[in-house]
């Protein structure tokens, strides 16, 4: 582990971090401010709307001018800047940290979200870690600032991945266990047997914003497999004999195809921002194409 | 093979296959991320499950099927009439083509009167037929020297027969034509095709034109056709001198085969220690004597003696060495050597009892091995201490045992009984003992013998001499405890102590009485089968050493007569059934007229090769022949095909 956390987190990954922290700032101040502006109306500078007068408001929100002309009192309604939490929810379920090839998705996916962390921290915003499979496996509190990024190192090397998917419920709780709403990315390979819908629904429904990141092999879209073989399921132990030949492998190629299809009109139709990325391109350009797209930073 | 073994054999490999296809179907084990994906795949799979299974088995039914073609190639099958699997192979086997090769392993295949030597010529003419021989003609390779030996059994397969041609060498022995003609017709007998090819140089009698026609027998000469001279010792002998025990006499013949005079030398070579049993062994020697030089004229035969000739060791051997000239050289170097033992000679202790005789007493030690002790009667004790006792015309009183010879004696403890005497006259040898031990080179010439004892005789006495009436003159009895002589006259009274018959004959008695053998010690030849006396009784087996040191366990018939026949030039050592005995030795050459005779002789059917080109019904023949090869082809198709289909994952 102490090994594989060196490999993961070394100097130089922290010299890319740097480099992508100011690669994704020239990146986005060509379209967004710096800033993220939340969706609360509050007590900041920039007018945001009006609304009728209730007993008890702060008459001096009220806007006299309207008044002069209309005999209407409505008060003046402005956006409330606020520091934006950015939850990253990492799928540590077993099928995540089966190793096909030189590197696993859970690998991919604690470098992704270490990458995001440490620019989300740069941009003074607060990054929650969570590690999910059939239950939420820990949390690290929010926090603030560029120099936590070296606990969410520890925390990242600290996730023991294990068990089952089960993004509904685990949704549940993470909805339950934070109160305060923010961007939730979901680094996943949505291997949930369950179904993912319901749980990115239930973020969205509770006011958080997903941020699909779907990862996955080649090599499981391409299995290099042939003949007779028991196939076993990594997560549920179950098995199941087949004898893999170019048709079944056709077939097994749509199906996953479908599967991941299917999470991409989802995020889609439900205005989720969705990121697909196997394990084979590197992590600082998985980053980079993530703030290319948009949608992260805003 | 039979139906039921066929049968049977399919059914052991099918239950074997099966076995393995069902261990071949336990599966690698796989770990995937997401099994749902996979059941769905084969939830659309299951949908045509009957066929699924079906195509589960065909590749074992595949296998299966690969089995049975195989195995019915190895059965050789083929069509009777009938349905059903014949018994095959016995038909086969007798209807196909045989061909029996017998290389000749003679002595006189040794002779090099070419680049090599004939065996070498044969062995190379035999690899020749047996390379264009059809593939699928059965062969058996046999030599013939003496015997004639089966080397291989009835096969298809060359590299045996090549490997096994490649080992033979020369045996020093004759050539048994009829042993041959034989071993060929028992070996053919029960096939209906078969024929047989001899690679040899025809140096022996012909065969009989039936023998030939019946064995459909080819000869394959690899004689010389020009030169074939050849000089051997065709004998060899060696005995005591008659008249210096401590001599030996030689004999030895020679015969010039070639067709010029020859000189030749003869070279007589010993061995003090008694160890040498080989030509090579003798040749480390110096010579015994200076070499004699005789010519043979063409087609010459002589026999050659030397007397009196001091032979140390108990063992020699002759050696020729022909001149070599333009006209002639001799090409067999094996008839060129003869060996011989050399009879031992012993001390003997004579006791002369009686009142004194100058004449008996000097012709006693004519032998310079025998040491006469003259006791008067009153003075004799009893023959015990000494090897014979002579008692000259007296009789002891109590009965003598041993060897004993008595002269004109008379008494009751005699061992023969005298019923008076008569007049007696002129003596004469029988004709029936004329050869025998006691009697050899003795011959009475005007001899007369009066007044004669008459001798009665009893059962076990031999007349050795006896006058005109018959009246027995000298006696010899021998029986399993003694031996012993009676004369029946007074020698010393009559002529006969003035020939040298008399001495002859006391050192012809001394002889009998220890069984010492003056004959000629005659090598035995290795053209002949041997039946040797050996000087134990009661023996089942002896141990043999041949001259090169192999050693051979040989049945001794009659608890002492050796049968056994070597096949080396040389010295065999017989090993004494006890440690305290001395080892008996056997020299043995070639003295072989025949064999020595390396002219082919004889008209027989040359082989001629099978011709290269096949006509149409050698070329149905050989597709018939190779239905079997065609039947593996095709098993080796179906398991390409199988392989690429399973492979393809057409098939499970």
């Amino acid at each position: 582990m102490a090994d594989t956390s060196r490999q993961r987190f070394d100097e130089s990954f922290l010299k890319r971090l740097e480099y992508l922290h100011m690669v994704s700032r020239k990146v986005v101040t060509g379209r967004l401010r710096a800033e993220r502006r939340s969706k609360r109306v509050g007590s900041g500078l920039e007018f945001a709307d009006h609304r009728d007068y209730a007993p008890g408001d702060d008459f001096r929100y009220l806007d006299w001018t309207v008044y002069a002309r209309m005999e209407k009192l409505l008060l003046r309604l402005f956006e409330e800047e606020e520091d934006l939490t950015v939850y990253l929810l990492v799928d540590a379920s077993s099928s995540m940290d089966l190793r096909l090839g030189e590197t696993s998705k859970f690998d991919h996916a604690l470098r992704i979200a270490a990458a995001l962390a440490y620019i989300a921290l740069a941009n003074l915003d607060r990054v929650c870690i969570v590690p999910f499979s059939n239950r939420i496996l820990g949390k690290m509190a929010p926090t603030r600032g560029k120099n936590q990024i070296f606990k969410v190192f520890q925390f990242l090397e600290s996730i023991e991945p294990g068990g089952v998917t089960d993004l509904k419920s685990c949704a549940r709780q993470f909805v339950h266990q934070n109160r305060r709403r923010g961007m939730a990315v979901v680094l996943s390979d949505y291997y949930d047997p369950q179904g993912y819908q319901d749980g990115l629904n239930y973020l969205r429904y509770n006011r958080y914003e997903p941020f699909v990141i779907h990862l996955f092999d080649e090599q499981e879209v391409n299995p290099a497999l042939r003949g007779d073989m028991t196939l076993v399921d990594c997560e549920t132990g179950t098995t199941q004999d087949i004898t893999v030949t170019s048709r079944i492998l056709e077939k097994y190629r749509a199906l996953h195809t479908n599967l991941s299809e299917g999470l991409k009109r989802l995020c889609r139709k439900s205005e989720v921002s969705y990121f697909q990325t196997p394990v084979q391109v590197p992590y600082d350009e998985v980053v980079l194409r993530i703030f290319r797209a948009g949608g992260f930073l805003k | 093979m039979s139906l039921a073994m066929w049968g049977t054999l399919l059914g052991s490999v099918a239950a074997v296959i099966t076995l393995m296809y069902l261990l071949r179907l336990r599966r690698r084990r796989v770990e995937v991320p997401f099994g749902p994906l996979w059941q769905q795949v084969l939830t659309e799979k299951r949908s045509n499950r009957l066929f699924r299974m079906l195509r589960r088995i065909f590749s074992l039914l595949v296998q299966i099927l690969v089995v049975a073609l195989l195995l019915t190639a190895i059965a050789k099958p083929e069509w009777t009439g009938n349905w059903g699997v014949s018994e095959a192979e016995p038909a086969t086997q007798r209807d196909a083509r045989h061909t029996l090769l017998i290389v000749d392993t003679s002595a006189s295949m040794a002779a090099q009167d070419g680049p090599t030597n004939r065996l070498m010529r044969a062995q190379k003419e035999a690899k020749r037929v047996l390379d264009n021989l059809p593939s699928d003609e059965r062969v058996l390779l046999a030599t013939m020297a003496r015997d004639t030996v089966a080397l291989t059994e009835w096969t298809e397969n060359r590299t045996i027969l090549q490997d096994t041609l490649a080992t033979l060498s020369v045996q020093h022995t004759g050539t048994n034509v009829n042993a041959m003609t034989r071993f060929a017709r028992f070996a053919t007998q029960a096939l209906t095709n078969a024929r047989v090819v001899l690679f040899t140089d025809q140096a022996f009698p012909p065969v009989a034109e039936p023998a030939v026609k019946s064995l459909d027998l080819h000869v394959l000469s690899v004689g010389a056709s020009d030169s074939s001279d050849n000089l051997a010792i065709l004998d060899f002998k060696v005995r005591s001198h008659l008249g210096n025990a401590l001599q030996y006499a030689l004999y030895y013949k020679l015969k010039n085969y070639a067709s010029v005079p020859v000189d030749v030398g003869v070279y007589l070579l010993g061995d003090e220690q008694g160890k040498a049993t080989t030509r090579a062994d003798f040749e480390e020697n110096s010579p015994l004597l200076p070499p004699v030089y005789h010519q043979l004229g063409p087609g010459e035969e002589r026999v050659f003696e030397r007397e009196e000739i001091d032979l140390p060791g108990s063992r020699v051997a002759l050696m020729i060495r022909p001149k070599t000239t333009s006209d002639f050289i001799d090409v067999l170097p094996i008839d060129d050597v003869a060996f011989a033992t050399v009879p031992q000679r012993r001390d003997v202790r004579v006791q002369l009892v009686g009142p004194g005789n100058l004449f008996l007493h000097a012709a006693l030690e004519t032998a310079s091995n025998v040491t006469v002790s003259p006791v008067s009667l009153p003075d004799y004790v009893s023959t015990k201490g000494y090897d014979l006792t002579v008692f000259d015309r007296v009789v002891p009183s109590s009965k003598a045992s041993g060897n004993v010879l008595y002269v004109n004696g008379k008494g009751e403890q005699a061992p023969f009984k005298v019923l008076g005497d008569v007049k007696g006259g002129a003596l004469r040898v029988p004709a029936s003992v004329r050869t025998h031990p006691l009697m050899r080179f003795v011959k009475f010439v005007d001899l007369a013998a009066t007044p004669l004892q008459r001798l009665r005789r009893r059962k076990g006495d031999r007349i050795m001499a006896r006058d005109r009436k018959g009246n027995p003159a000298i006696l010899a009895h021998t029986d399993t405890l003694s031996r012993w002589i009676a004369i029946g006259f007074d020698p010393v009274a009559t002529e006969w102590v003035g020939h040298y018959s008399f001495s002859i004959f006391f050192m012809n008695a001394i002889n009998w009485f220890f069984s010492e053998d003056v004959r000629m010690q005659p090598p035995q030849s290795l053209a002949r089968e041997w039946q040797i006396r050996l000087p134990w009784s009661g023996v089942d087996s002896v141990g043999i050493t041949t001259p090169k040191g192999t050693k051979i366990e040989a049945l001794v018939d009659r608890g002492s007569t050796l049968a056994y026949t070597g096949s080396e030039v040389g010295l065999y050592r017989v090993q004494p059934p006890e440690d305290n005995q001395e080892p008996f030795v056997i020299a043995a050459s070639l003295a072989s007229v025949e064999e020595s005779q390396l002219d082919a002789r004889g008209q027989y059917p040359a082989w001629e090769a099978e011709p290269v080109a096949v006509s149409q019904d050698e070329v149905r023949t050989l597709l018939d022949a190779s239905l079997w090869q065609q039947m593996v082809l095709l098993a080796m198709l179906i398991l390409l095909v199988e392989w690429f289909t399973y492979h393809r994952r057409w098939t499970a």
